[in-house]
């Protein structure tokens, strides 16, 4: 029956989508996402220079016709290594909020619907999680596993799961006492799939709400940590390294160096936090107003 | 502690419903739930076929899951909101039975011919079905693998006027068809008279009283069957009726006093009252806890 | 009896995107002074809405189309929303079907009363709170004092709805707006409300108008009894002449369909199901459902006429299956 569970989260989301563009300033920020994510994809057709080509006769241009957003101290086009750089910050982020979603998702199903002294014990060890800071937390987990791409992932999924777990639980609890939960016992169904099959895919539409929002922060975090040289090292193309890198220029005057990595970190994050508002509003009363 | 049920005994024929009614609160609904194992009693006894299933675990349960069905009060709760029709039908048989996929969708189809649903409702959500639909497709369900006993909890309740007589009439249809056997729980005493063959009556997590229904409903014996008899508004401004009456609301079973449980309300009370009446057999096939049943069948 | 309030023409519409459903199509009501009147049919037959219409609650996308309704003489129409809301709840008020909702949580009952009668009678604090106790025992409330100082969520659902019924009755509304009062009470618990309602209606002359589905109900404690149907008024009866005479093929159906403790019955349930109020065909809106069904129905709706004195009935062919019930 796994068509069933695909059929009926697609359903879910296609309400989600019908509502969504009911909403402008929402649709807008989704558009913008997918404007960016088009772009990154088709990195190499859509930038006008190799983000890694250097220019010696054009280094520190400010921007024109020639390079809009300016290039640096090697002569490297500020546009291009910007659209390049999309592809790591959204693959990074869309792939750390994945993991976190799916072990958080899972780990706080089973969880919430055993309610024994494991999800005490699981409980207290996510409170403990969530009370230090997260981004002094990623920092660790990066500085401790070296700072690969993946591991950068990896980092920043460990830092969101316990807010997965947490929801995910305190919607099981609720949907363990369901009666359709008992029906679903009544007719003969192992445990495993009243958890997968029956409950789970009725937390998914806070679960997306969530995702949608921590992508946003999961970007931010990378951006932060690559900022401070912990996260992506140059000369791969990054945004949080691209900005750490215009920092430096600010005093002599080449402000598009910091500015436009910037905006691009901002304007992402942004974009994000109001998809994810949006299908917050949208789902707040739950769904219950389409029955 | 709560003893929600209290000692409670009965035993369903193939073949026959028998109703079980009360007052919210009195417990019926948790005799459901023991029944099905959705609850685990604390003490006493549930056999099936002769087999005890009161103590199986899960696993050992599984086989009898294919025998004894339920259905839900509540057709909209019990059904759920991100599955199809036909895979909340299907999955019984897929659970219980080595049919192919072919052979499940021919069941699947004739099940829902059975419960008087077209078949284009299959891949519709519950959302997308009217209420009445909806516990059409809660009995498909329920019958979908052939069971021999189906404990129906209030399942006309959240029905409207015309759709109820209908949900009435197919539960009767399909009892007929298939010999199965119901538990009927209601509160709802004219279904329960029109559907079942005996009744129960509860009342603070015990039987007061259980009898044939022709008998209970021509002269209900113990107080509390007479005054919730009493109490049915009777749709004939000319009917006579019987002004009996209990005293208060139904207590919480938290703080029940000793001896039969009605005494503070009875109307008939005496001092014998104090000394819990045991349900005993005061004619043949007919049981009822009260010390005075006697002086009221005079 | 006099004409307490005055329905004429009424007509409700709810707009959705498929177009308008005709929730209540040009009903005609009377309530007299003191009567209880049962206003009854299945769910979608406009009951409630022509409560909320009368008290003019209609909130978008619901617009009342047509009609007015004159209470006491007024046509309330005309008032503006200030005189009307002095109108609800002082006289007309509303007792609803889920009592513990319609309670407000984080207020102990007792104050719920008396601030509405501070509110609306204009009483000062101590009187208010007199006033309330007196309500409570008139609602049969056991120890109001202790009761009073009680929240909603510590009260049984039948207290809940006594202490709905004192909020009604506070302020001596000359007609309450009963609707299903007793649904989802235990059977014990509903007879004793309805017997209150009875014995309050007689004692203060305030006139009940009862929606309910339940015909047990109508013949426990109604005068007179509306059957409506698809949001029409299809018969119109005093009590009694409605359970012995019912003329309209709908009424019969009605009574029929259900199962009684009285006497043993062959259930026969109402054929089809209410039709859709989204651009209803012209004609009788129960023809789709009707056994007496002839081409006239279909083409225009049948009027009011009168079957016997006091009872109207909106039916083409009542006359020729007078007796062949």
């Amino acid at each position: 029956m796994s068509e069933s569970l695909f059929v009926s989260s697609s359903t879910a989301l296609t309400l989600m989508w019908q509502r969504l563009k009911q909403n402008p300033l929402s649709f807008a920020a989704l558009c913008v996402i997918v404007l960016i994510a088009t772009a990154a994809i088709f990195a190499p057709l859509v930038a006008p220079y190799a983000p890694d080509a250097t220019d010696a006769t054009a280094a520190l241009e400010s921007p024109s016709w020639r390079h809009p957003l300016g290039t640096d101290e090697y002569g490297r086009d500020q546009l291009s290594r910007i659209i390049f750089a999309a592809r790591v910050d959204l693959v990074v982020a869309f792939a750390a909020t994945l993991i976190a979603v799916t072990i958080g998702g899972l780990l706080g199903a089973i969880l919430g619907y055993s309610r024994g002294w494991a999800d005490m014990v699981a409980m207290r060890a996510v409170d403990a999680l969530m009370a230090f800071p997260a981004f002094v937390l990623a920092m660790g987990i990066t500085a401790g596993l070296g700072n690969s791409t993946t591991n950068v992932a990896i980092a920043i999924s460990i830092t969101q799961i316990p807010a997965y777990l947490r929801l995910t639980r305190g919607e099981m609890l609720r949907l363990r006492e369901m009666e359709y939960a008992d029906a679903a016992r009544t007719v003969g169904n192992p445990t495993w799939r009243i958890v997968l099959i029956h409950l789970l895919p009725n937390c998914l539409p806070p679960l997306i709400v969530q995702a949608t929002l921590a992508t946003g922060f999961a970007l931010l975090t990378m951006a932060s940590l690559s900022f401070i040289g912990l996260g992506i090292q140059p000369p791969q193309s990054e945004w949080g390294v691209m900005a750490a890198e215009g920092a430096s220029q600010i005093v002599t005057g080449e402000w598009w160096l910091f500015l436009f990595p910037g905006l691009a970190i901002m304007i992402s994050v942004l974009a994000f936090n109001l998809v994810g508002d949006g299908l917050r509003d949208l789902l707040d009363p739950r769904m219950r107003g389409v029955r | 502690m709560v003893r929600a049920v209290d000692s409670v005994s009965f035993d369903v024929a193939p073949g026959e419903t028998l109703g079980l009614v009360g007052e919210s609160g009195c417990g019926k609904s948790t005799v459901a739930r023991c029944l099905v194992r959705l609850l685990d009693p604390t003490g006493g006894s549930i056999r099936y076929a002769g087999k005890e299933i009161a103590t199986l675990d899960p696993h050992a349960l599984k086989p009898f899951r294919r025998d004894i069905q339920m259905v839900f009060q509540d057709p909209t709760a019990s059904l759920n909101p991100r599955l199809s029709v036909r895979s909340m039908v299907e999955e019984a048989l897929m659970l219980h039975t080595k049919y192919a996929p072919k052979e499940r969708r021919a069941r699947v189809e004739e099940l829902m011919h059975e419960v008087g649903l077209g078949r284009d409702l299959l891949d519709r959500y519950p959302h997308e079905l009217s209420g009445g639909q909806r516990q059409r497709v809660n009995i498909a369900r329920a019958i979908a693998t052939n069971p021999r006993f189906v404990v129906l909890d209030e399942p006309t309740s959240a029905l409207d006027v015309s759709l109820r007589s209908r949900a009435i009439l197919l539960l009767e249809n399909l009892r007929e068809h298939h010999g199965l056997s119901y538990l009927f729980i209601s509160h709802d005493l004219a279904t329960v008279k029109y559907l079942a063959s005996r009744v129960a009556v509860m009342y603070l997590g015990s039987i007061v009283e259980l009898s044939d229904t022709r008998d209970l409903f021509a002269k209900p014996l113990h107080p509390y069957t007479r005054a919730l008899l009493a109490a049915v508004p009777v749709p004939d401004p000319d009917a006579k009726r019987d002004d009996f009456a209990l005293a208060g609301e139904i207590p919480s079973p938290i703080d029940v006093a000793p001896g039969c449980r009605l005494r503070g309300r009875c109307p008939l009370a005496k001092p014998v009252c104090a000394e819990r009446p045991p349900l005993k057999e005061v004619a043949p096939g007919r049981f009822v806890a009260c010390h005075l049943a006697s002086e009221l069948d005079a | 009896m006099t004409e307490l309030l005055n329905i004429s023409d009424l007509t409700v519409h709810f707009q959705i995107n498929q177009g308008a459903i005709e929730a209540v199509d040009h009903i005609n009501l009377t309530i007299r002074r003191g009567e209880v009147l049962g206003l009854v049919g299945e769910s979608g037959s406009g009951k409630s809405v022509t409560s909320f219409a009368i008290l003019r609650l209609i909130r978008p996308p619901g617009r009342v189309v047509s009609g007015n309704v004159q209470f006491d003489g007024v046509d309330l129409g005309s008032l503006t929303e200030e005189e009307m809301r002095r109108i609800r709840g002082a006289k007309i008020a509303m007792v609803s079907q889920s009592p513990r909702t319609a309670l407000n949580p984080v207020l102990t009952v007792g104050k719920q009363i008396s601030r509405l009668l501070m509110l609306h009678a204009g009483l000062s604090a101590r009187e208010a709170e007199k006033r309330m106790l007196e309500m409570l025992r008139l609602v049969r409330i056991p120890a109001p004092e202790k009761r009073a100082n009680q929240y909603p969520h510590q009260l049984s659902g039948g207290m809940c709805q006594r202490v709905m019924i004192a909020m009604a009755l506070a302020t001596s509304p000359e007609l309450l707006l009963a609707d299903e009062p007793t649904t989802g009470l235990d059977v014990s618990i509903a007879a004793k409300i309805l017997d209150l309602l009875r014995e309050l209606s007689a004692r203060t002359g305030a006139a009940i108008m009862l929606v309910t589905h339940d015909l047990g109900v109508v013949a426990e404690i109604c005068d007179r009894v509306a059957v409506m149907h698809a949001g029409q008024v299809v018969e119109c009866a005093p009590m009694r002449e409605l359970f012995h005479n019912p003329a309209h093929p709908y009424t019969k159906a009605l009574v029929r369909s259900i199962p009684r403790v009285d006497r043993d019955v062959v259930l026969e349930p109402i054929p089809g199901s209410v039709p859709s109020l989204v651009n209803p065909p012209p004609g009788c809106r129960y023809a789709g459902r009707c056994e007496w069904v002839s081409d006239r129905c279909r083409v225009s709706r049948p009027p009011l006429v009168e079957a016997a004195p006091g009872h109207v009935v909106a039916c083409y062919g009542f006359e020729e299956h007078r007796d062949a019930n």
